[in-house]
Order: structure tokens, then C-alpha cells, then sequence
């Protein structure tokens, strides 16, 4: 084997520019899965740390108020272990002249969801002041020592801050669900001690807020995304009334039943930690990266393996007559074989070495496209599996190998010391002699029967532009999903400016005359329990006439009156469709009310259900709006002002909160561009050139009677051009297939993204995929120039 | 039709010059069946590629009816390449995916004539296999449509690269008869280029190559008498040569 090794290196050195794709794809493959791995095992290795350390709740109920009776009701629940009840507010801050909101809230039990001190003083019952967010902290520039001047309900209190904290509550926390981002400049929390609360914020506030530790050991317990939709299946038709509709423990189930019967009027909503989203997003999060790591490794492999099979096949057709030499003098087809792989070996091996060492740089950029989360640490991580899928990629780029020097492994010396010109053509087919044959030139009849007798050549092209159009319609696909899906929530089903809350100590008449000013819509969110239920509580939005909500059904039919809407993702979830009845119980009622669906929405946010607040008022329920939607930008500044509105969110900061997020994933959005573009060039570039291996001594002999350049360059770029076009043909539904993959992990059950793709994304990524195939085939016809008319006189080489 | 004065060709091979041809002057007349002979490295297959368009000469002056081929850019060269060359090649050199007619017709359509290429075949007697590929072709009967390949091209000049050494003697035997059927036709000039002295019967002037020189230029006819040294006489020299240079 010495000599062979001799061999190897050489080969490898002198065809160090087929090689090095190969190494590139292998590389690559690892790369975009170990770099995954490191920002997802990272985040969740971080997220269960601090899910530990402070000791997380179970799970979570909101109230008008908690008695002692409740509380002690809830105690005493099947499952519940421990609980805290506390009292959470929203106030009012100005600070250095700029509005903001801050959620404030008691301690409560100081041993449940303990909160992450990062600067000043350790929290401490004793203490006075307020322990705030870090992120609002650093956003509005308040140090330690500071005081900051609180509003609730025009009760103002001045606070020193005692220190910055990060709340395993609030992990990925957004103010409301108006935003899909955090949004520190606008909304921020804090704690303060019980008696701070009692004495200074809200002396009369009630307990409203209650986290539970449940029986067993909670400790890390993780939301298992994969197996949701089975959880969440099984649950189906479970409905009011009924036992075992909640996720992951027997106890949480038993609380979701509990709770509301225990509360009654008071009863807000229950939250575990798969549908709180202060806290299920964070916990989410690792899962869809995991996928998406899987998602893109899966492509990357097999392009890898095209890679190592093409580039092992130009070597070998290049080498044909050494092959048989070698078998002539008696080495063994099992040592040729070996010979061979050994160039998978140690090509995919060293790649797949370099893909693991760059890995940490692709996971610290993926890692930082996830700063939304609050974590007290967050560093990358990796597990044996990085290892593992190194090692396996290496295997299979050698074992790819082996399966190329395939034929020439079977073959008898002499057939290869023959020369090539057997192993062309068969017959003629009778349908290769009519007239559409007759009409093809013939450079295309020359591409036509070169591609079938080589159709895994073809094949693999095919694939492999198809590939790289798939990752193109994702990587441009995904913002413009997300773009899409701001301009039809901000656009067309909602066109309002600003939505306002209104004062909850207005008097009816206040609520009337704002009304009236603004010319508003009122709508009331509410948290229902559904029959059927898929163990989610979902939005009840009610609504009263208005110009501001222009949601349509799937059928494209406007919301009316009678009847219930539901959004698409809660009835495919429940398996809904439009005349079914469906049952609702909405917080702060005890009784339940039966509609029929009239329409299905093909709405993104929030997941649930619509209903006109004359329907609802006819089937009993009570609309008490708090919620209203205004427009004309005009207004905006006097909203904030007005002592009748509690909260003003604007529709330009919820369209600002998702342009953020998706300038965060834009790093991630041009890597995938960026390795789509790549792996066009290396694939397309690879074929091609085994195309031009197959063919220089035709092209030379061509050159030899009197075809120009150009000519032959034409000739060589229909294989490219067809390879092109089919790939290009393919890749349009498997992108967007990918793109709903792709899309489908960020969903959840309050939200549904829609796979969109903008007609300039999709004539740009065909733009990069033709104009890739484009400058391929002008590499390739550098090497027409090079062609030695003298080689094609000579005898068969 | 086509000159070579004072043609020389040199190669730089590692730290060595090599000299191909040295001061070459010969005379390739229309209608008239060349052959140009000598053993290995005697500079014939440079003769060639230069006769061709496919190579420039070191130093001297290329004439094809009185315009100097030497002078030619590339782009000159391929055309003519594609209008006054025609050539035929050991190996055939056909395109394995295209049929016997398609090979024909894709050189025939650079004379913007495609159409003639079953005419060309059945010049060369091969039009009932015209839909085979070339591997289901015999040497020979690839070896014709090679040159009903040339002639398509409607060639003033058709060179042919050692045309029977692929062959047995009896299909040579008819490649050559063909050759000298298309030089008697006296439009077209037909250079062959061989070591085969037995390919010199029955053609119009031999051009004896040796070390890079014209040796002798004599007519076929003398050398099937037995004028002239044979290939193996020039080899022998060439040999004897080469040990008096190692010797000195």
C-alpha cells in the first residue's frame, strides 16, 4: 500500500481544487450542525440551569383576586406541593424624559422562581425600594442608587433601586402579547418587597398572581416540543368537565380543572410552563434549533456525498487506464476499493475536523441571534453527538467514495485498457429517429444521450441545484414570512394606529366619551377554555363594530355577527371545521356558551377564537371592554398623556419589535444564502467539470476540425443549462416545503407563521441559482481554452 | 497549394530544447496523395499539426495558396482549421453518443450544410449504418466515417494521422484505396502521415523525414522499386547517430 499512498497524496495534491469542495461540503456539513448544536445545547443547558437554581414554578394563575379560602383550596389540590401568591401591577414610568411601563410584584414566597440578582444588593424582605430588570435597567441608564418615580392609577411613589435582577419568569418577556420581541424601552418589571407594596405602590391591591410547585420532582423539567402534537393529541375532545387535557403532569391537569371551579368570577387564566410565554418561549427555543440544526445537517450530507461521489468519479475516469494497470499487475479490487476510500477518508475527515473546530464561532453568532432571552448565562455548548456526526460524516464521504471506484472495482483490466468508446450508445431508438429528433442540433442530441447514459451524474446535478434553490427559498422565504406576516396583521386584519387601555377606574360614562373622541373599536381579550380542547387555554377576542379589524376567513368572507371565528392553527389543532359547535368558558365567568363556527381564520397571532360582542351578549356573556383600537397617527402623543388610558401600544413599535427580531436572525438568514450560493458553485462546478473530464478529448477533436471556442462552449453548457433548469424546477416546491418546515419550528400554539415568499425573493433566489450555474459553466470554459488540440491525435489515453 | 520554407519547430522540454523540425521546406500540391514518413520522432506529427493550423512554427513561413498561415491570430487559425482542413485520426476520434450520420453532419454543419452528411457517408459506402453508434461500428468502418467526417467539411487539404495503424492490413488496404479515390478526384490535397512504409504504394510523392529534416522527397512509385532508404534504414542511422553523439 505504500506506493498507493505515494499515489494518494499526489492525486490529492494535484487535484487539490475538486478535492477541496468536497472537503468544503464536508466541512460545511458539520459546521451547520455542530454550530447549531453549540447556540441550542447552549440555551438549553442555560435555560435548565437557571429553570434549577431558582426553582421554577409548575405552573401559574392569574385572578381578580385570590381569598384566603382560594388560596387555601389550591393548596390543598391534588398534586400542588408549594405555592406563592403575590400581587402584580402595572405602572406608569417617566425616566429621564421617556414613558415606559414596568410590571411590578411582590416576592411572595422568596423560595419559588427566585430571581437572578445580577447588580446591587441581594434580594432581602427587609430591604425598601425596587429591584429591577436588567435589560430596562441598562436601556433607560438607571444605576444603583437611583430613584425611579411610579405610577399606579395616578398613585405616584418614588423607588430606589436596590439592584437589577433577571426574573425565570420573565425569560423571554415582551410587556404584552402585542409584541413578539422584548421591548425594554417600553416595558420592563421589577420586585419590591410585600411590605413596599403594601405601604407605598397599591395598599388595596388584592393578590392577584399565584405560581405553584407541583408534587414530584419539577426540577428541569423542559417542555418535550417533538411530542407535543402527540400530547396534544391524545387530548382531543377532552373538553369542560374533563380530566387529563393538560401536557406534561397528572397534577397540572388536575389544577386546570380545579382552578376554575375553586376562582369562579375571579378566575383569570392557568399557565403552565409549555403556555406561559414569559417562560415557554425560552424553553422552546433549543428544541426548534435542534430541528433546524437536523433539518439543514440532512441537506448538507447529502450534498456532501454527491460532492465525494462526483469528485471520486472524475478522479477515477481520469484514471481509468491506471486503475487497470494497477489490477493488471495484480493488486486486488478490494485494495483498489480501499485506495479509493482512503480519499473519502481523509478528505471528509479533515473536513469534518475543520467544520467541528469553526463550529464555535457559527454557535456564539447563533447564540447572540437569541440575546431576546434573559438568562443569567448563556455560553455554547456541545455534547458526544458533535463528535458523532463528525465521525459519521467522514464515514460516509469514504464510504460514498468506495461506491464511485465501484465500477472500475468489478471491471477486468482489459476492458479499461481498451479505452472508452464501448461504453457509450446503445441503439438507436426508434423514437430517436422522427422529426423532433431529427429537428434537435446535434449538441443537444450529444447532451441528451450523455445525460441518459450518465443519469446519476444528472441526477445528482439535479439535486444538487435543487438543493441550493431549497436553501435560497428558505433563507429569503423566512423574513419575508415574518415581513408578510407584519404587513397582514398591520395592515390588513388590523389597521389601526394606536391600541389603548383604558383607565380600570373610568366610569362607564369616561369609556363612552373616549370612545366617542377617538372614534375607537372595542375589543375584550379574554383567556377561554375550550371544548374541544387540545390542552391549551386560548385568546377569546371579542369585538364590537368598528373600522379596525378587517380579519377574513380562509374563504375570504369578513367577521359578522352570529357565530363564532377561529383562527387556523387552534382548528387544525382541535380538528374544527366551519358548522361545528364549539364550547367556550371565558375568565372571570362561570358559565359556558356554545356556538357555532362560522369561518375559519387564516390569521398568524393570536390563536383562538373571535366572536362579535353582540353575539357574545346574546349567548349571556358580558362584553366589558378595556381594549380599544384608534387610528390617525395625529392623536398619538396626546393618547400617553390622557389620565383615561392606562397603556398605549402602538402599531409602528409592534412592527418595529418584529423588524428587530428579524434584524437578530439576520445573520442566520445570509448564512443560509451563503451556503446555498456555495453549494450551487461547488456541485454545479464539480459536475460540470466530470462532464468536461468525460469530454475533452471530443471537444479537442472538435477544435481540431475547426469549432471556435465559443462554439464548444455552447455545447458544454447545455448538460449545465438542462441540469440547471430541472434543479431549479425542483427545488420550487421543495423550498417551500423546507420553508414550511423551516417556518413550522418557530410556530407555537399562540402562533402560527404562514410560508410566504415575495415574486422579487423568488426571482432573486432563481437569479443566484441561474447566475451561479451561469458562472460555473465560465470556469469550465476557461478549461476549453486550455484544450490541447494535439491530445485528440494521439492515441486513446 | 501549400508551402513550408525554412520551417522550424523547437520545444522547451524541462531544461532541454528540442528541435522538431529543423528548416523544413516542402510542397503540397493539389490533387495529389502525400505522405510524409519517418520513424518515431523524426518531427512528422509536428509536420502535421502544423500543416493543420494546430500548432505555430518556431521560425519560417507557412504558405496556403499564398497566404501565410504562420501570420494567423487563434481565431484565424480555427477557421482555418474549420474551412481549408480536413483531418482523420489514428483513433477516429468519434463521438461516442452521436451516431455514424450525426458525426458526419455535425462537422457537416459548419459548412452550413448538414444535409450532405448521408451523401458523405455513402461516399464512403457506410450509408446502411448510418443510425449505429460508433461502437457498433467495426475499426474500419469507424475509420471511414472519420473520413466521411473530413470530407463533409468540404476540405482543400485532408491530413491524416497514421490513418491504418489502428487497422488490420486488409481494412487499411481499403482506407487507402478510399484516400487515393478522393486525391485522384483532384480537388482536395491528401497528406498522410506514417512509420508504415507499406502505405507509400500507389502515391504521389513521399516526404522522408529524419531528426527534424527533409531526408529525400521522392514519388511513390520510386520507392515501391526500391529507390530510397526505407524506415528502418532511417532508423537505423538515427540509432547509430545518437550512440556517436553519446560517444563524443
Amino acid at each position: 500500500m505504500r506506493y498507493l499512498n505515494i499515489k494518494l497524496r499526489r492525486d490529492l495534491l494535484r487535484n487539490w481544487t475538486q478535492f477541496f469542495s468536497v472537503f468544503l461540503m464536508a466541512a460545511l456539513s458539520v459546521l451547520a450542525f455542530v454550530g447549531l448544536e453549540g447556540a441550542w445545547r447552549g440555551l438549553d443547558n442555560s435555560t435548565t440551569a437557571f429553570v434549577q437554581e431558582s426553582n421554577l414554578a409548575d405552573s401559574w394563575i392569574l385572578a381578580t383576586e385570590f381569598t384566603e379560602d382560594d388560596i387555601e383550596a389550591i393548596r390543598n389540590t391534588e398534586g400542588v406541593y408549594d405555592i406563592s401568591v403575590t400581587t402584580r401591577l402595572q405602572a406608569s414610568v417617566q425616566h429621564n424624559g421617556e414613558d415606559s411601563y414596568l410590571f411590578i410584584e411582590g416576592m411572595g414566597n422568596e423560595d419559588i422562581s427566585k430571581p437572578n440578582v445580577v447588580r446591587g444588593a441581594d434580594l432581602a424582605s427587609d430591604l425598601e425600594g425596587i429591584w429591577i430588570d436588567e435589560d430596562y435597567a441598562q436601556t433607560h441608564d438607571i444605576l444603583i442608587g437611583d430613584h425611579i418615580e411610579v405610577d399606579i392609577h395616578g398613585w405616584i411613589s418614588s423607588l430606589e433601586v436596590r439592584g437589577t435582577i433577571i426574573s425565570p419568569t420573565r425569560m423571554y418577556f415582551t410587556g404584552t402579547t402585542d409584541f413578539l420581541m422584548p421591548n425594554p424601552e417600553l416595558f420592563g418589571y421589577g420586585i419590591v418587597t410585600d411590605s413596599v407594596l403594601e405601604s407605598q405602590l397599591a395598599p388595596m391591591a388584592a393578590l392577584n398572581f399565584m405560581e405553584i410547585i407541583h408534587e414530584g420532582d419539577s426540577a428541569g423539567k423542559k417542555i418535550d416540543v417533538a411530542n407535543k402534537k402527540s400530547k396534544s393529541d391524545s387530548h382531543d375532545g377532552g373538553g369542560l368537565g374533563k380530566k387529563g387535557t393538560k401536557g406534561d403532569s397528572s397534577s397540572g391537569s388536575a389544577l386546570r380543572e380545579a382552578a376554575p371551579e375553586i376562582l369562579g368570577e375571579r378566575y383569570l387564566s392557568y399557565f403552565d410552563r409549555s403556555t406561559f410565554a414569559e417562560v415557554s418561549y425560552a424553553l422552546e427555543r433549543p428544541a426548534q434549533l435542534q430541528g433546524l440544526s437536523l433539518l439543514f445537517a440532512f441537506v448538507f450530507v447529502l450534498l456532501s456525498v454527491l460532492a465525494m461521489y462526483t469528485t471520486i468519479r472524475r478522479l477515477i475516469e481520469v484514471q481509468t487506464k491506471d486503475i487497470a494497470t494497477l489490477k493488471g499487475l495484480g493488486y486486488s479490487s478490494k485494495s483498489i476499493g480501499f485506495h479509493y476510500a482512503s480519499f473519502g477518508l481523509l478528505v471528509g475527515g479533515i473536513g469534518s475536523v475543520v467544520g467541528t473546530l469553526s463550529a464555535p464561532p457559527i454557535s456564539n453568532v447563533v447564540l447572540d441571534s437569541q440575546s431576546e432571552f434573559s438568562l443569567p448565562s448563556l455560553t455554547i455548548a456541545y455534547s458526544w453527538t458533535s463528535l458523532l456526526i463528525a465521525l459519521a460524516i467522514t464515514l460516509i464521504c469514504t464510504l460514498s467514495a468506495y461506491w464511485a471506484s465501484g465500477r472500475v472495482r468489478r471491471g477486468l483490466p482489459a476492458e479499461y485498457l481498451r479505452g472508452s468508446s464501448a461504453k457509450a450508445g446503445k441503439i438507436l431508438p426508434a423514437k430517436e429517429r422522427g422529426g423532433f429528433w431529427r429537428k434537435m442540433s446535434y449538441g443537444g442530441r450529444w447532451a441528451w444521450r450523455d445525460g441518459s447514459s450518465n443519469p446519476i451524474r444528472v441526477l445528482m446535478g439535479t439535486i444538487g441545484v435543487a438543493g441550493g434553490m431549497m436553501l435560497l427559498i428558505a433563507g429569503f422565504g423566512m423574513p419575508d414570512s415574518m415581513h408578510g406576516q407584519i404587513e397582514n396583521s398591520l395592515e390588513v386584519e388590523y389597521r389601526h394606529t394606536a391600541r389603548i387601555r383604558t383607565n380600570m377606574l373610568n366610569t362607564e360614562q369616561e369609556n363612552e366619551d373616549l370612545r366617542n373622541e377617538l372614534n375607537g373599536q372595542w375589543m375584550q381579550s379574554l383567556i377561554a377554555r375550550t371544548t374541544p380542547d387540545d390542552g391549551f387555554n386560548r385568546v377569546l377576542t371579542i369585538f364590537d363594530d368598528g373600522d379596525y379589524i378587517h380579519l377574513q376567513t380562509l374563504e375570504g368572507h369578513y367577521l359578522q355577527q352570529g357565530g363564532v371565528y377561529v383562527t387556523e392553527g387552534f382548528a387544525q389543532a382541535v380538528g374544527l371545521q366551519v358548522g361545528d359547535r364549539l364550547q367556550l368558558r371565558a375568565s372571570m365567568d362561570t358559565d359556558v356558551y356554545d356556538f357555532e363556527v362560522r369561518g375559519i381564520l387564516a390569521s398568524s397571532t393570536p390563536q383562538g377564537t373571535y366572536v362579535h360582542a353582540s353575539t357574545w351578549q346574546d349567548a349571556g356573556g358580558s362584553f366589558q371592554p378595556q381594549e380599544m383600537l384608534v387610528g390617525g397617527s395625529d392623536r398619538v402623543d396626546s393618547l400617553r398623556s390622557d389620565p383615561r388610558i392606562e397603556q398605549v401600544i402602538l402599531a409602528e413599535e409592534q412592527r418595529q419589535s418584529i423588524e428587530d427580531m428579524l434584524e437578530g436572525l439576520g445573520t442566520i438568514f445570509n448564512l443560509i444564502v451563503f451556503f446555498a450560493v456555495l453549494l450551487v458553485v461547488v456541485v454545479l462546478y464539480n459536475l460540470g467539470a466530470l462532464s468536461f473530464t468525460e469530454r475533452t478529448r471530443d471537444y479537442a477533436t472538435l477544435r481540431v476540425l475547426g469549432f471556435h471556442r465559443r462554439e464548444i462552449r455552447a455545447l458544454a453548457m447545455r448538460e449545465n443549462i438542462v441540469t440547471t433548469l430541472l434543479g431549479w424546477l425542483m427545488g420550487i416546491p421543495l423550498g417551500f416545503w423546507f420553508l414550511g418546515q423551516y417556518v413550522g419550528t418557530f410556530s407555537s400554539f399562540r402562533i402560527m407563521y404562514y410560508p410566504d415568499l415575495s415574486i422579487s425573493s423568488f426571482i432573486i433566489a432563481s437569479c443566484i441559482v441561474i447566475g451561479c450555474s451561469l458562472a460555473t459553466t465560465f470556469l469550465l470554459s476557461r478549461r476549453i481554452r486550455k484544450i490541447d488540440m494535439v491530445e485528440a491525435i494521439k492515441g486513446v489515453e | 497549394m501549400i508551402t513550408f520554407k525554412n520551417i522550424s519547430k523547437e520545444y522547451q522540454v524541462g531544461d532541454q530544447k528540442v528541435t522538431a523540425l529543423n528548416k523544413v521546406d516542402l510542397a503540397i500540391e493539389q490533387g495529389q496523395l502525400t505522405v510524409i514518413l519517418g520513424p518515431s520522432g523524426s518531427g512528422k506529427s509536428t509536420a502535421l499539426n502544423l500543416l493543420g493550423g494546430m500548432d505555430r512554427a518556431t521560425a519560417g513561413t507557412i504558405k496556403f495558396e499564398g497566404k501565410d498561415v504562420s501570420a494567423l491570430s487563434d481565431r484565424e487559425l480555427t477557421d482555418y482549421r474549420r474551412d481549408v482542413v480536413g483531418f482523420v485520426f489514428q483513433f477516429y476520434n468519434l463521438i461516442p453518443n452521436l451516431t455514424a450520420l450525426e458525426n458526419v453532419g455535425i462537422a457537416a454543419q459548419l459548412t452550413g450544410n448538414q444535409d450532405a452528411a448521408a451523401h458523405y457517408l455513402k461516399t464512403v459506402g457506410l450509408e446502411q449504418r448510418k443510425n449505429n453508434f460508433p461502437h457498433q461500428l467495426s475499426g474500419g468502418e469507424m475509420q471511414r466515417v472519420a473520413i466521411a467526417r473530413a470530407l463533409a467539411k468540404k476540405p482543400r487539404l485532408l491530413l491524416c494521422d497514421e490513418p491504418t495503424g489502428a487497422l488490420d492490413s486488409h481494412t487499411g488496404q481499403q482506407v487507402m484505396q478510399t484516400l487515393q479515390e478522393i486525391a485522384a478526384a483532384g480537388e482536395v490535397a491528401v497528406v498522410l502521415v506514417t512509420h508504415n512504409e507499406e502505405l507509400v504504394s500507389g502515391t504521389d510523392k513521399v516526404i522522408r523525414l529524419f531528426d527534424g529534416q527533409v531526408q529525400e522527397i521522392v514519388s511513390g512509385t520510386s520507392i515501391q522499386k526500391g529507390e530510397g532508404a526505407t524506415c528502418g534504414e532511417l532508423a537505423l542511422k538515427s540509432a547509430i547517430h545518437t550512440s556517436e553523439e553519446v560517444g563524443s
